[in-house]
């Protein structure tokens, strides 16, 4: 009788459950899954004179990969995205461990998360300030009389790019990387240096294992923020900083060709799985993932012990 | 202050000297003096607070201590780090890491100390064997019950041949049936390998079962060290014999030293020692303590003189529990005695508002130095 | 060491920033030191465009629009999350979290080509439809956590004790989620208000004020940018410090009442 009126409410409570997620779940359809759709569709389209054809051809695949400046893009975004995402990761992760493991308020945190949403364009204003020709860092250099000529190299480069782009998500690095750390409980560190565990051992074998998630999300959370942005490339990467991003953007807002545009967005996002991929399986090939064994099944090891034993 | 420099014994394998720690203004120890002696079971005793844990990651490396120094055998591992010391510790929520198996839990000292594969194999395995897991091996962490958990901590500690195993109240996160078979596997462990156990808690009944020796704490000074009889027996102080079991604890005044004994008036009667106690002279304040077990209950006699030892009083309470009742007794002042018997069936043998005459032998009290 | 570091990184994170501040108050124009004396001149410069007034307007109805919108959405999806099993939960939570996986430039694009082929006029109400998609996962992520802490034991509790599913609701559910709810809101608002990634590809005729300081920085190196800036960072800065007050006091509060309990003599 209990059960069976318990099972009565909780359907009734699922329903409004489903009731109630229903708004959010259309407007994501409406919003996110068809866009998507759509877009993929339209990437096997052709763009014929500024019309657009329905087709189902790869067409705008294979131009896009076997055009070599296309592949520089890809190079290039990756170089930006992967420079972004570890630099980022290494200056964060000391900031991290000391919020996690060496403060009791969260203040420190909510003053570097302020500075995240102090404006993402006002970010790179400030960067073009610094580095640019006439820029903070090359008057500092020339009235030092360190060079004679302005330093081109700072500003509307990959460099430049990069350097901004750690500044703009630094902060989110920061507060993915913190929150792994919060799984990481001050008695696995204790227990890891009772046995014996060096600071940098207890960093690979234990920390990074336990926090995986937290170390791999965080980094592609950043590199893929990173790769994919094309306003900072747009207004600080020059000639030589043209990413994938800042290509797809151009085909879509000026008169461009949007089939190709689209083609190269799902290249883009393959590229992102396959830094995944890769990611995940270098740690594997490190023995960093957590989840492996490193000791043959039980059944050999007795063997192994009876073998001893006669020996 | 006088600093202790008298030569470490062969038998002491870890010796502390006037040890003190504080945290900004908070004093957590003060002038420890202790040594481990091999191959007994150590047990920090005292209420949550009272610097045990405290002293345990000051021997384990995880805390500096403000003043002192902590000898291994002879040499000074004050400024050692932890991944250095010979010392190993059993976590009080075990600490076992969740992206390994019990297998490599237990092999990871062995591995960071880069043994041979096959010893490090041989070795796990043995101890696996000794602590009943080896059929566990393949498991992962989430997989185990709070015992089986308890048991690879152990493991992983024990493995690395420590030369003190140290446990912060292994226990505490075990239900009252497992832990007592706990008690009985760490009694058994510790006898086949002969190591030094170092055992923190704040349950006395572990420490009266398990240890060779307590040290009971209390606000960072250790208030005792002996055997569990020598502190049940005779505490040295009043918050030793407040801590363990229950006691009766009565204000006195010596009216009488000599040396064959004191004589003191408490409220109510006189107590009489069996064996001189040095130190004391009439007018001292003391306390004298009995256990409830030790006072002998019987209807109160008419007009019979009170002798030593005994005091009369009137059941005010009466507490059945099981195979014991517990009556309390007030005397005049208003002071309760409690007084245990042993029942054989029965109801009680004493009603409430009747006149007893409560009574100890002298060897069975203990006069406590204020 | 560490502390050490710990500032060189808030100096790394807050300098520019600074020097952006410090700039839009610089009397000259040049971008350079020695500083040449503070004066208003940019930011009275700035206050005397009409295209800059127009588009801070459009931020400030777009940003409201998407913050009403988000956290209406937002919190029925939170609410949900206790009351599915396991499968639709896990389903919800992955939908809900998807858009931000994805860069701003695959939303927009996507967006784009869908309001193209509908053929629906870009303006500012498809600017809110991206921000709103933009902003719901870290809005739902943010009351989550608190409806999780919370929801099932406590409405069933006023279930037991007689209250009806709304009146459950208005008495128990909302009080509590209440700040929550207000600091998400707030979050959302300074999200959408810094918006542009999206923005670009959505926005009509019309301008927000990112788009706006997208479109100076493309022209030219002008140093009323950096009033703007300032201008921008001021208002989403007090958006963010309500929020984080109206938290601070909602954790005080609990804290206290905790307090008061244990002071109850048992």
């Amino acid at each position: 009788m209990f059960a069976y009126a318990k099972t009565l409410r909780d359907n009734r409570r699922e329903r409004t459950g489903v009731l109630f997620a229903l708004p959010v779940v259309l407007f994501l359809i409406a919003f996110f899954i068809v866009p998507t759709v759509l877009l993929f569709v339209f990437s096997f389209w052709q763009s014929r004179s500024f019309v657009l054809v329905p087709d189902a051809s790869l067409t705008n695949y294979i131009d896009a990969l076997t055009r070599p400046a296309f592949r520089q893009t890809i190079l290039t975004g990756l170089t930006i995205g992967l420079g972004t995402a570890t630099v980022a990761t290494v200056l964060s992760y000391p900031v991290a461990w000391f919020i996690a493991y060496r403060t009791r308020t969260n203040l420190l945190l909510y003053i570097i998360m302020l500075s995240w949403f102090s404006s993402y364009l006002v970010r790179i204003f400030a960067w073009r300030t610094i580095l640019g020709t006439n820029g903070l860092i090359n008057s500092a250099l020339l009235s030092l009389g360190v060079i004679d000529a302005p330093l081109e190299i700072l500003i509307f480069s990959p460099l430049a790019v990069t350097i901004t782009l750690v500044h703009i998500f630094v902060p989110f690095t920061l507060l993915l990387l913190l929150s792994a750390l919060r799984n990481v409980t001050p008695d696995f560190l204790a227990a890891a240096r009772d046995l014996g565990a060096s600071r940098m051992k207890v960093f690979f074998r234990v920390t990074l294992p336990i926090a995986y998630k937290g170390f791999v999300g965080s980094f592609m959370f950043t590199f893929i923020l990173a790769a994919g942005d094309f306003i900072t490339p747009q207004l600080l990467g020059g000639r030589t900083g043209i990413t994938t991003g800042l290509l797809i953007s151009n085909q879509f807002r000026q008169t461009g060709n949007w089939p190709s545009g689209a083609a190269m967005a799902f290249i883009l996002m393959a590229v992102f799985l396959v830094v995944y991929f890769v990611l995940v399986q270098v740690l594997r090939w490190f023995r960093l993932s957590p989840g492996l064994r490193f000791h043959p099944p039980v059944e050999e090891l007795r063997a192994e012990m009876a073998q001893a034993k006669e020996a | 202050m006088t600093f202790l420099t008298q030569p470490v014994r062969e038998t002491d394998i870890v010796t502390m000297r006037n040890l003190d720690k504080s945290f900004g203004t908070f004093v957590a120890l003060r002038d420890i003096n202790l040594e481990i002696r091999k191959g007994e079971i150590l047990t920090f005793l005292g209420p949550s607070g009272c610097g045990k844990s405290t002293l345990m990651r000051i021997i384990a490396g995880f805390e500096a201590p403000s003043r002192g120094e902590l000898l291994l055998h002879d040499q000074d591992m004050t400024r050692l780090p932890p991944e250095r010391r010979p010392v190993n510790m059993v976590f009080q929520r075990y600490a076992l890491f969740p992206h390994l198996d019990v297998f490599d839990n237990i092999a990871f000292g062995l591995r960071i100390r880069k043994l041979p594969e096959s010893e490090v194999r041989t070795r796990v395995m043995r101890m696996m064997e000794l602590v009943q897991l080896d059929k566990m091996a393949s498991r992962w962490i989430n997989e185990l019950s709070g015992g089986q958990s308890q048991r690879v901590a152990l493991a992983r500690a024990l493995v690395n041949g420590p030369e003190v195993l140290l446990l912060d109240e292994p226990l505490a996160a075990l239900d009252l049936k497992i832990r007592q078979l706990m008690l009985q596997e760490l009694r058994r462990i510790q006898e086949s390998t002969g190591t030094t156990f170092v055992y923190v808690t704040h349950d006395q009944d572990e420490a009266m079962i398990l240890s060779s020796r307590v040290v009971l704490m209390d606000h960072g000074r250790i208030e005792q060290v002996g055997t569990p009889d020598e502190l049940y027996f005779r505490p040295r102080s009043l918050f030793v014999a407040r801590f363990l079991g229950e006691m009766n604890i009565l204000p006195a005044r010596i009216v009488e030293a000599s040396d064959s004994g004191v004589v003191a008036r408490f409220e109510g009667g006189t107590a009489r020692s069996a064996t001189a106690q040095p130190g004391y002279a009439r007018e001292d304040g003391t306390h004298i303590a009995v256990r409830p077990e030790a006072i002998r209950i019987a209807p109160a006699p008419e007009n019979a003189p009170v002798g030593h030892n005994a005091c009369l009083a009137r059941i005010a309470a009466i507490e059945p529990i099981g195979g014991r009742v517990v009556y309390s007794a007030e005397l005049p002042n208003g002071t309760r005695l409690r007084a245990q018997r042993i029942r054989d069936g029965g109801g009680a043998d004493f009603s409430i508002g009747q006149p007893v005459l409560l009574s100890w032998e002298p060897n069975a009290m203990t006069i406590l130095r204020d | 060491m560490l502390r050490a570091y710990v500032w060189l990184y808030l100096a790394f994170l807050f300098l520019p920033i600074l020097m952006i501040t410090l700039f839009a108050f610089h009397a000259t124009s040049a971008l350079s030191f020695p500083f040449e004396g503070f004066g208003l001149r940019w930011f009275r410069e700035i206050l005397g465009n009409d295209r800059f007034i127009g588009a801070l307007k459009n931020s400030v109805i777009v940003a409201s629009a998407t913050s009403v919108i988000t956290c209406l959405l937002g919190t029925f999806a939170a609410l949900a999350f206790p009351r599915l099993s396991e499968r639709p939960r896990a389903a919800l939570g992955f939908l809900g979290f998807a858009p931000i996986v994805l860069p701003g430039l695959f939303l927009g694009i996507a967006l784009l080509v869908l309001f193209e082929r509908l053929g629906i006029f870009r303006s500012l109400v498809t600017v809110i439809i991206g921000h709103t998609l933009f902003c719901l996962p870290f809005f739902i992520e943010t009351v989550r956590t608190r409806v999780a802490y919370f929801d099932a034991e406590l409405e069933l509790a006023a279930r037991d004790l007689g209250a009806g599913p709304f009146t459950t609701f208005r008495l128990v559910t909302l009080p509590i989620l209440m700040p929550t709810l207000l600091a998400g809101t707030i979050l959302v608002f300074a999200l959408s208000f810094d918006e542009i990634v999206i923005t670009v590809f959505i926005i009509g005729d019309q301008s927000t004020l990112p788009f706006f300081i997208l479109s100076m920085m493309r022209r030219t190196v002008n140093p009323t940018i950096n009033a703007v800036s300032v201008l921008a960072m001021l208002l989403t800065l007090t958006m963010l410090l309500v929020a984080g007050g109206i938290l601070w006091m909602q954790r005080r509060r609990a804290i206290q009442r905790r307090v008061s309990d244990k002071e109850i003599p048992q």
